[in-house]
């Protein structure tokens, strides 16, 4: 459905840079990006795309020797480039939460499940009283549909399964009602059967709370299930943004339909899968023009000089292409 | 200084470009060059190891040419003496420098002889686990038990002192400190997957002992050997000052703090010098390790996703 | 230079015009791999991880078998043990129709020729320090050059760079060092390597695990070109289904140690029968939002393998399962606590009940005082027969009675020792294949798990069932068989005999599992004496069964 909704994040000119000795690495380059309110949008590509340095970007988390040297971030109007360290600890977990994809090693084997539920909360909304926090830790648990909640809260991470872990650990980023969530392939690390069930648990979450959610994948199958949007993205830029239905229809970015043809379906057995010839470049020496350039087989001239523009070729399916930009052809 | 560097550098990546040298030694031997600790504790031990083998040819008095002319007995550091001389007219310059290639021969030696002894039985140990495991292991923690040095002081007077037996005596009370790294490694290196992957070719255990998880071990091994001579050093500079060690007239550092140790009021060159000598070396030994131990173990490839 | 995007039909698939002939290259036959779990300061062995019990595979030549199952369901294990590079603790393992699973060491060696695997991540697989060139080569250095004209060092260069390029790399990459490549190139050099000695069968596993969906389509593409060219055969372990379908002639799914179900690949797409595969189909999300459906996963999280559930291990999460799927104790236990709430104070048999416990087929109500047998048996009854119609579970109630609490049924177990005849393939060009004589021992433990299994099946599981018999849990323990009887104490003599009866024929004909199982005798122990035991149908794991169209299927809605 058509976002009617206000914009809850808007992300412009992001650019996140590393600096290390063999050089400079530019894993986000100019990235524009939305989300509204109350909708589920997919960030898909493969490994060393930039779609879990946009998630950090946002947040602030970007690790060391990076940075964000570009671009501004807007999340309900305040821009959160700007904030303190301490006014972004008050927006990490409260009003945008991240779910990483390892639980296993996000939750502290140390400390409970209560514990670390309770910490979160207590932490945020200033409940200190045991009792109540028990109670609210307890509610939590129950919205994630873990059975036996109160005798959950007692254990440690080792003791539940990965489903289970990452039930919890949606429970924690849920805890403070943020608006909006992050997951970062929060499925990717369970068997397909939980991970059926986790999605349809996210699905619910979101629908039921009104917050909104980014999922970051690499998997077309989940964000085709799930979200309302899809971002694709390319060495550290978003090539093509469309609506679900409408991105699977009529992708218009070679990647995205390369992406798509090399996707093993189930039920319909292929000869061979389709294969996007070269490598990922380095992302430490980009040239001018587009990144694909050198994979794709619709390049033109113009491609490997310039970057192409965003250019919206149908209502709210905007693709980075100079197929679509109007620019020269052929040659 | 900045112009062999720069040559120094491009000679490294022509290297590479060309695979002359394997990629990792070639990367390592940069990276080494780029830690301060690694060049300076470099450049020390170069000089004492030129030092110790030039000795025999430098045009410097012989140590052990006794001068008992009164006027030559513990002579104050001069022109023709620069470090001295000792009690028995002794050019304490020249003794010092000898005294080098005592010192770095049986601390190579030594550290040399356990490590071999110390890979092997720590290799057996963690590669086969079970009872191989448990009988080697109680040995090495029945060594392990007592300071290297003790130890070393107990077979050497039981050896009796000269060269070859403290050579043995140390080695015999280090290897255990190299075994237990080694097992430590090869317990973990086992269970990697190129190892089986060996396996499923059809290596068999020395194969897959040698080949595989050995060189993927060394790394610590060699930090912890470079340690080790300086530790050695020490401790045949201590045996033979307690007379254990080597024997007179063989110039040793620790004999000449022993013989100076009546001097030091008055005559404190005696000692001091040789004492200097000592530290300068060791301190050379623990900077290349301490600097080693920063270059091969987290390596840091850059952003790798 | 890019293919149609739209994919070609697939062609016939080798195995349906196979079916029933040729000799399978690789057969498994009732594979097992336990590993026992120790506890304690002495390490004592408690029990077991079941991650393989009782596997029957096939594989033809030419052809690819997908193996496909979740995490802990023994498809990683499985891969391994046809290898040997994990010893199989039961089971056989036949190579070209001969028998390698007790093939000593150095034998197998030389078989690793013949068979290779490339596994899951790229990362750990490949030995850091080694050159590629040193890698791909390194099944020369154990096995001795390729065999070629010329110089040997020369023909040793040519094969690895015809290796090299085969699957699609360059000569400049063969002086470099693993860390220097991608992880798809990292596949590709596992490839080269278990290429090298030109074997006839590869066991991928989850080969593209790790990869990005581009370079995983690479990759597999890679693997059916191959395949076609060398005329290789694969066993396919994945996760994925959808990988498996497109790479695969036959698929097999695993669940908890167990093959479910098997059948050639649009067979098994175009009618699924098993209740886990048609979940795990249900479950993968398709990357085509017109294809978008509430995926309900399945309830539940998945059991652990060291003590599986009995009967159909899939029974306690399967939304179809009925009275003959295997509800044990521990189902009915469950129930009772939570369902029905008998341990509340507010419940008409809570003051009654001291306890409920559960064992195999059996669960156990502990009482106060021999008085109220009659009372919790009467409500229990009554219960039972009102949840019999909407409930599995109680419908495979078969009785309830009190039982023997303080005595039961040892009987012990000696160790076996058999001399087996196999057949050891020589050495080529030096032995001819000739006939080994080998001592399979079988440890007094491993004899009462056999004995438990045995005498379960003698005693308890009465395929008619028209008359209940009176065994309660059957337990390996140590180097012992121990039952405990329901009814008075009298049942416990006459099981004995039973036992003795059933067993003096096996003896009589010299079966070595008969001659070490000894004589039962009854023995005092500290338990409740006052309790009643429900007793549910005693049921085996269900066998597969063939459908026909070469899809067989373990599971009781289809037994014939």
């Amino acid at each position: 459905m058509m976002p009617v909704t206000k914009p809850l994040l808007e992300i412009k000119g992001l650019t996140t840079q590393f600096f290390i000795q063999e050089g400079t690495v530019t894993a986000l380059d100019k990235v524009d990006l939305t989300i509204y309110e109350n909708e589920s949008v997919g960030i898909v590509g493969e490994t060393g795309c930039g779609k879990s340095m946009t998630a950090f970007s946002i947040l602030r988390l970007v690790p060391h020797p990076g940075k964000i040297t570009a671009g501004s971030i807007k999340f309900k109007g305040t821009e959160l480039t700007a904030l303190t360290a301490d006014q972004m600890r008050g927006v990490r977990g409260q009003r945008i939460s991240m779910i990483f994809q390892d639980a296993a090693t996000a939750l502290d084997p140390v400390f409970t499940v209560g514990y670390q539920l309770g910490e979160v909360i207590s932490l945020h909304q200033n409940i200190y009283d045991k009792a109540a926090l028990d109670k609210k830790s307890e509610d939590m648990l129950k919205l994630v549909k873990i059975a036996a909640p109160a005798s959950v809260l007692k254990q440690y991470p080792h003791e539940l399964s990965g489903g289970m872990k990452q039930r919890v650990m949606i429970a924690i980023a849920l805890s403070c009602s943020p608006s909006l969530l992050i997951a970062d392939e929060p499925t990717t690390a369970l068997d397909v059967t939980i991970q059926a069930q986790i999605l349809n648990l996210l699905k619910d979450l979101v629908r039921t709370t009104g917050s909104s959610m980014m999922l970051i994948t690499h998997n077309l199958g989940v964000v085709a299930e799930v979200c309302d949007r899809i971002c694709v993205m390319y060495a550290g830029r978003i090539v093509e943004d469309a609506e679900t239905f409408e991105l699977f229809a009529n992708p218009k970015h070679p990647y995205t339909s390369g992406l798509l043809s090399a996707f093993p379906k189930l039920g319909e057995r292929k000869e061979e899968l389709t294969v996007i010839r070269g490598t990922v470049p380095d992302l430490m020496r980009l040239a001018p023009g587009c990144a694909f350039v050198d994979r794709c087989d619709k390049a033109m001239a113009v491609c490997r000089k310039e970057r192409p523009n965003r250019v919206e070729v149908a209502p709210g399916h905007y693709v980075s292409c100079h197929l679509w930009t109007g620019g020269e052809t052929s040659d | 200084m900045i112009g062999v560097r720069k040559g120094l550098n491009d000679k490294l990546i022509s290297w590479k470009m060309a695979g002359g040298v394997k990629q990792s030694a070639a990367d390592m031997i940069e990276r080494g060059a780029r830690n301060k600790m690694v060049v300076i504790g470099f450049t020390i031990i170069v000089f004492m190891v030129l030092t110790a083998v030039l000795a025999p040819v430098l045009p410097i008095a012989d140590p052990t040419e006794q001068n008992l002319n009164e006027d030559e007995l513990l002579q104050p550091p001069s022109s023709e003496n620069w470090f001295g001389t000792d009690e028995l007219g002794r050019d304490v310059f020249s003794r010092v420098l000898w005294g080098a290639r005592v010192s770095l021969l049986v601390a190579t030696l030594a550290v040399l002889v356990s490590m071999v002894i110390g890979i092997v039985l720590g290799l057996t140990a963690g590669y086969f686990g079970g009872k191989v495991d448990y009988f080697i292991s109680g040995t090495i923690d029945l060594f392990w038990t007592f300071p290297p040095f003790l130890l070393a002081l107990a077979f050497a007077a039981g050896l009796g002192a000269g060269l070859y037996n403290v050579i043995l005596a140390i080695s015999i009370s280090y290897w255990a400190g190299f075994a237990r790294l080694m097992r430590g490694q090869a317990l973990s290196m086992r269970e990697r997957q190129f190892v089986e992957a060996s396996r499923a070719l059809g290596a068999g255990h020395l194969r897959m002992m040698f080949v595989h998880v050995l060189p993927n071990c060394i790394a610590p091994l060699i930090v912890w050997a470079s340690i080790g001579v300086a530790d050695a050093i020490t401790i045949e500079s201590s045996l033979s000052f307690l007379g254990v060690g080597t024997k007179p007239p063989t110039p040793s550092w620790g004999w000449m703090l022993q013989s100076g140790m009546l001097y030091l009021d008055g005559a404190s060159w005696v000692s001091t010098f040789p004492g200097i000598a000592m530290v300068f070396t060791i301190l050379g030994f623990n900077l290349l390790g301490d600097g080693l131990r920063d270059v091969l173990d987290p390596r840091m490839k850059g952003l790798r996703r | 230079m890019s293919r149609a995007i739209s994919g070609r039909e697939a062609r016939p698939l080798t195995s349906e015009v196979r079916v029933g002939g040729g000799q399978p290259l690789l057969q498994a036959i009732n594979l097992e791999k336990l590993f026992p779990v120790k506890k304690g300061v002495f390490g004592k062995t408690v029990d077991h991880v079941h991650a393989v019990d009782g596997v029957n595979l096939t594989i033809f030549k030419g052809e690819t078998l997908g193996l496909v199952g979740e995490s802990g369901c023994g498809k990683t294990t499985v891969g391994r043990a046809v290898l040997r590079l994990t010893e199989p603790t039961g089971g056989k393992i036949m190579f070209e129709g001969k028998d390698i699973t007790h093939l000593p060491q150095a034998d197998i060696r030389g078989m690793r020729k013949r068979m290779q695997i490339v596994f899951q991540d790229p990362y750990s697989s490949l030995d850091p320090r080694m050159t590629v060139e040193g890698i791909v080569g390194e099944g020369f250095a154990i096995h001795g050059p390729p065999k070629g004209i010329g110089d040997v060092e020369f023909v040793r260069r040519e094969k690895i760079h015809e290796l090299i390029e085969q699957v699609g790399l360059s000569h400049d990459h063969l002086s470099r060092l693993p860390h220097e490549f991608s992880g798809g190139q990292k596949q590709r050099i596992a490839l080269a390597r278990a290429l090298a000695l030109d074997p006839d069968f590869i066991v991928l596993d989850e080969p593209t695990s790790a990869l990005d969906v581009s370079v995983q389509a690479q990759a597999l593409n890679l693997l059916k070109r191959l395949q076609e060219k060398l005329g290789l055969s694969f066993l396919f372990i994945s996760h994925d289904l959808s990988v498996i379908e497109h790479m695969s002639d036959r698929i097999a799914v695993m669940y908890l140690g167990k093959v479910v179900e098997t059948a050639p690949t649009r067979e098994f797409m175009g009618n699924p029968l098993h209740p886990y595969t048609k979940a795990l189909i249900g479950s993968i999300p398709i990357p085509d939002p017109l294809k978008r459906k509430d995926r309900k996963g399945i309830e539940g999280e998945v059991p652990s393998p060291i003590n599986p559930p009995r009967g159909c291990r899939f029974h306690p999460r399967c939304s179809v399962a009925f009275n003959r799927c295997g509800w044990e104790g521990k189902d009915l236990v469950t129930h009772l606590t939570e369902v029905a709430r008998v341990m509340s104070p507010k419940h008409a048999i809570s003051k009654h009940v001291a306890g409920l416990r559960a064992d195999g087929f059996v669960a156990y109500v502990d009482l106060h005082s021999p008085e109220s047998l009659d009372t919790v048996r009467k409500w229990l009854e009554t219960y039972a027969a009102e949840q019999r119609k909407k409930s599995a579970l109680f419908d495979s109630v078969v009785a309830i009675d009190r039982f023997a609490g303080d005595r039961e049924v040892v009987v012990p177990c000696k160790k076996m020792v058999v001399e087996v005849e196999i057949e050891a393939p020589g050495r080529e060009g030096k032995e001819p294949p000739r006939m080994k004589s080998v001592r399979q021992k079988t440890t007094s433990m491993m004899v009462a798990r056999e004995a438990a299994k045995m005498i379960e099946k003698t005693l308890d599981m009465d395929a008619n069932l028209r008359s209940h018999n009176l065994i309660l849990s059957v337990k390996p323990v140590q180097s012992t068989v121990v039952f405990k009887v329901l009814g008075p104490d009298s049942n416990l003599e006459k099981a004995v005999a039973e036992l003795d009866s059933r067993l003096e024929p096996m003896r009589t004909r010299k079966e070595p599992l008969a001659l070490a199982i000894g004589r039962g005798s009854i023995k005092r122990t500290r338990g409740p004496k006052t309790g009643l035991a429900v007793k549910l149908r005693a049921v085996e794991e269900p066998q597969m069964d063939d459908i026909g169209n070469g899809h067989q299927v373990a599971c009781r809605l289809y037994d014939k």
